[in-house]
């Protein structure tokens, strides 16, 4: 019963990814389209060319608001669409081809999939619901329940295989629904916004429980959702959506850290854009004329996203909220560089940090205060300072 | 691919198989939809345009022959006050059944919100024929009884009030379950406003409950218009005799009341009950469509209730006594009579097998019951059958055939059974077919009759399975075989005897379709009826009644039982199995699992 995908495939496969150790690659994703036709003969293209791979025990995360491509990408991974264009290899095998006509359906793939409405059977118990794909692949029914078991303490279910599916919480059937995603060891698995459907508390815990259990078992998965944290707190590497298209991918610290475009960087987390002309360099730092004034950024950041800090050149700037100081007062001394004299127009104290919307002549600052016991004041005059190092570049104007 | 050492087992695939994708898939399912809507259209349209034609031929001659009968004026002005009154009423008192039970503490529970669909359980002929013995003059049971008692009243059935008054407690439950329905996703803060602003539980019901409902209650209105004007058991029984002429008799003594029996005037009168009928429809279509949702909050229901407080007792009896009078009374009638060898009235009198004998001593008798049960087993299981295919062939393929699938199995609802029964006669029983007198032509004309029932019943359930299920399933490596047994299946399996459950009772209660389709060489328990109920032997007339009410009872119970299996119970009152959005309510759930 076991099958072995022909050889001339995987080799094809490997060559097409030279980097890094390819006998590793799960996913591999190669100029896939998917266009839907809406009512009244308007096309959307959900899924724009789109090239990925995927090597054993990553989590890519596809990351994007809804309606950017990222849920139609999944369920193309799954068999559940079919693309219009492009190859799908999955564990080795090549699933969907366009050019030779191939497309497997869901049963014939190394895959499974956590929905997002987890999808449980509720005319059976837990333990059945996890027995179910190995059932399904010929395992005899006291071994598979025993392994379903073991899957069902292993997240934290122990004692509740009897129960049926629809007599328990959301939390718990979100568990279970993770062991019977797991318990066939897949290729890939595929999780389709898995954690929307509970509360902020459920979410966070759950969210830990996944990354235990990645240390534990060591799957591999593409995670599909629309929440940045989320995503940062699961991925390995995060794929930023938009339109049907990637735009950026790269593991959580640079996408956060360097975002390549405004959208990626407004996407996650909060960003401070400033659009501006180049006019200067100074030691290491390249001058900016815009609304702030002259802001000086590392010329480091421009190698990083490949950008030339040539004179004259129009670049968007970006500042995290976090990496801006706030400090009172503002006398006017030797103006530092990179800093300003701004108004707190208003203030918003969120327990973790403060958050200041602060504006100058020109333009408005968003700075969050970490260690702020005691918050400043709206209308208070303040400082602002923020180093050459946080002052990133997202790209031209 | 040689590399990872995974000790597990592998999907199955036939090796170096790639499937090309969609068409193929479905396909054997598809072509088995397709010949089924094909013959079940076939069964639809032929005899339906056949019987039009005969009429289109008939000319104005025809019209004019049938408009000049002696009775047809008396029927026009009999059938529409009956149907408008009874329509009237009925809703009235379904709507006051479905408040008191949904949105007052006079609520009898779960159970009280299922008493008033209990007579839809029945045999409508038991209840109607219950009635006669309970308020015939002089000798029903309540006219001893008021006697005894010494009030002056001799309560007579056989009158218009009277025969109104059956057919308003045999159709109160089709107005009941659209009002329940629309009481449920009534946003209860409606009401609640209204209470806050000082009015009282009564003045709430009036001015902003039943104001709220109206779609509802419309949609009530049209379906017990059409099922008055559709049913032939009651009518039978209790408006020959006082002759109140209506149109469901008519038409079926056209052909069983006459020799040579006259085929173009039950023709002529089908086409008229059916274009109103339609005409029905299409008019409840249009107010729905016209005011539709206008009420329904996104607050789910289950909110307060209002205290009635010393009224609680009296609303609550207009429960009890509906399931009496509906129900209770009549069966019990029923029982008494068909026990006694004669009939005086009184409540002890000699007791006796000897109904029952006639029944069961006569090979026609045990036949009869024989082929009652094949028909409400072997007919009523396939039509189901039939019904839940094409209900899931239309929910899972949004083609061309889905949509004619889904539409087919419902066009029927809006011809009603005397039609088909004229209509099947003159298509199928003469040549080419000469199936006339066959218990083929009698099993096709239940199937045709009860598939809309079918259907319907079984929709509900089709449309409640999610689609991740059956995704989650392929996912996890089954087959589309797989897939359909283990999950589909299992899952919309207690709607399907729900829906068995619901076609059987009709079969067996059946008469119209019986009397005029069948021959003693195939009759069924209610032609035997009939036949029974004109040589005027009560006592073996109560003893038929009730031995349909004991052939669909059990039964019932049996399929309602299967029909809330373990896991259903199990669940908590989820009404869509879409496990999703199961709003945290976690710590209370954690201890009551833990606690079993």
């Amino acid at each position: 019963m076991t099958v072995k995908s022909n050889d001339s495939e995987t080799s094809h496969a490997e060559a097409s990814d030279a980097t890094p150790a390819t006998d590793t690659v799960r996913v591999e994703v190669s100029e896939v389209d998917k266009t839907f036709v809406r009512e009244g003969g308007e096309e959307v293209r959900a899924v724009d060319d789109i090239n990925l791979s995927l090597h054993r025990e990553e989590i890519l995360v596809l990351l994007g608001p809804s309606g950017c491509g990222k849920s139609t990408l999944l369920r193309c991974l799954a068999g559940l669409e079919h693309p219009d264009r492009g190859r799908i290899t999955i564990g080795g095998d090549v699933v969907f081809d366009h050019g030779r006509g191939i497309s497997l359906p869901p049963n014939e793939r190394d895959v499974n999939m956590m929905f997002q409405s987890y999808a449980l059977w509720p005319h059976m118990t837990l333990e059945s619901n996890v027995a179910y794909p190995l059932r399904v692949r010929g395992v005899k029914k006291s071994v598979a329940l025993r392994q379903a078991s073991e899957y069902l303490d292993l997240v934290g279910l122990t004692g509740l295989g009897r129960q049926y599916a629809g007599s328990v919480s959301g939390g718990q059937a979100q568990r279970a629904a993770l062991a019977r995603t797991l318990i066939s060891e897949p290729a890939v698995a595929l999780f389709d916004e898995p954690l929307s459907n509970v509360d902020a508390k459920v979410r966070a815990r759950l969210r830990a429980e996944l990354r235990r259990l990645h240390k534990e078992v060591g799957f591999t998965a593409v995670y599909v959702t629309h929440d940045q944290i989320e995503a940062m707190g699961v991925a390995s590497r995060i794929a930023v959506m938009r339109e049907g298209r990637i735009a950026q991918l790269g593991n959580p610290v640079d996408v956060y850290e360097t975002p390549h475009d405004r959208y990626s960087a407004q996407f996650i987390g909060e960003a401070n854009l400033y659009p501006g002309t180049v006019s200067s360099r100074v030691d290491d730092d390249v001058v900016v004329d815009t609304d702030l004034g002259p802001l000086r950024a590392a010329a480091r950041n421009f190698d990083l996203v490949g950008t030339d800090p040539a004179l004259g050149g129009e670049v968007t700037l970006m500042i995290r909220p976090e990496y801006i100081r706030v400090s009172r007062g503002g006398d006017g001394g030797t103006p530092e560089p990179n800093s300003w004299r701004a108004r707190i127009e208003s203030s918003l104290y969120a327990g973790s940090h403060t958050e200041y919307v602060c504006s100058l002549e020109g333009a408005d600052v968003l700075v969050w205060e970490m260690a702020a016991p005691v918050p400043l004041s709206e209308g208070e005059v303040v400082t602002l300072t923020a180093p050459s190092w946080a002052v990133r570049v997202v790209g031209p104007r | 691919m040689s590399s990872p050492a995974r000790a597990r087992p592998r999907r199955r695939r036939a090796s170096g198989t790639t499937r090309v994708r969609l068409g193929a898939r479905f396909s054997a399912f598809s072509v088995l939809i397709t010949i089924l809507v094909g013959l079940t259209a076939a069964l639809i349209a032929y005899p339906i345009g056949l019987m039009s034609w005969r009429v289109i031929q008939g000319g104005s001659d025809g019209w004019a022959k049938l408009f000049d009968e002696f009775w047809f004026g008396r029927m026009a002005i009999d059938t529409t006050i009956v149907v408008v009154t009874t329509s009237v009423l009925a809703v009235a008192l379904a709507a006051l059944l479905a408040w008191v039970n949904e949105r007052t503490d006079a609520g009898i529970g779960a159970v009280g919100d299922a008493l008033p669909l209990l007579p839809l359980l029945l045999p409508t002929v038991a209840t109607a024929m219950g009635w006669v013995l309970l308020a015939i003059p002089n000798v029903g049971f309540l006219n001893g009884i008021l006697n005894g008692l010494g009030i002056p009243w001799d309560l007579n059935i056989y009158t218009l009030p009277g025969l109104i008054f059956v057919y308003v407690l045999v159709t109160v439950p089709y107005a009941y379950l659209p009002i329940l329905a629309a009481f449920r996703t009534l946003d209860p803060s409606l009401e609640e406003a209204a209470r806050v602003s000082g009015a009282g539980p009564l003045k709430v019901f009036l001015t902003v409950s039943v104001r709220a409902i109206a779609p509802a209650m419309l949609a009530g209105l049209v379906l017990v218009g059409a099922v008055t004007l559709s049913l032939y058991s009651v009518p039978v029984i209790l408006a020959t005799r006082p002759g109140i002429e209506m149109l469901s008799v008519r038409i079926v003594s056209a052909i069983r009341g006459r020799f040579p029996p006259a085929y173009d005037i039950a023709g002529m009168l089908s086409i008229l009950l059916a274009m109103v009928l339609l005409g029905l429809w299409l008019l409840q279509r249009r107010s729905l469509a016209a005011r539709r949702f206008a009420t329904v909050g996104t607050r789910g229901a289950g909110g307060s209730v209002a205290r009635l407080g010393k009224w609680k007792w009296p609303f609550r009896s207009v429960i009890l006594f509906y399931i009496a009078f509906s129900a209770v009374l009549p069966v019990a009638a029923l029982v008494l009579v068909s026990l006694q060898t004669f009939w005086s009235g009184d409540i002890i009198g000699e007791w006796t097998w000897d109904n029952y004998l006639a029944v069961f001593g006569r090979s026609l008798g045990l036949s009869a019951v024989r082929n009652s049960a094949f028909h409400a087993l072997v007919t009523g299981g396939l039509t189901v059958l039939v019904a839940a295919s094409m209900m899931i062939y239309a929910h899972r393929r949004r083609s061309l055939l889905g949509k004619l699938s889904q539409g087919i199995a419902l066009v029927p609802a809006a011809i009603t059974n005397t039609v088909f029964g004229v209509a099947f006669i003159l298509a199928f029983a003469g040549p080419p077919f000469r199936l006339g007198g066959t218990t083929l032509i009698l099993a096709l004309a239940f199937f045709v009759v009860y598939l809309p029932y079918a259907s319907i019943a079984t929709e509900v359930s089709v449309a409640s399975v999610d689609r991740s299920l059956e995704e989650a399933s392929s996912l996890s490596g089954a087959t589309e075989g797989r897939t359909f047994r283990r999950i589909l299946i299992p899952l919309i399996l207690p709607g399907i005897f729900a829906a068995w459950a619901l076609v059987l009772v009709r079969i067996v209660g059946d008469l119209s379709l019986a009397v005029m389709l069948a021959t003693p060489n195939t009759a069924v328990v209610g032609f035997l009826l009939i036949d029974v109920w004109e040589a005027g032997s009560f006592g073996v007339v109560a003893a038929l009644s009730l031995i349909m009410t004991a052939m669909t009872v059990p039964v019932v119970m049996v399929m309602l039982w299967l029909g809330r299996p373990r896991w259903k119970r199990a669940d908590r009152g989820q009404k869509r199995w879409r496990p999703a959005a199961a709003t945290e309510d976690q710590g209370t759930r954690r201890e009551t699992v833990a606690a079993r």
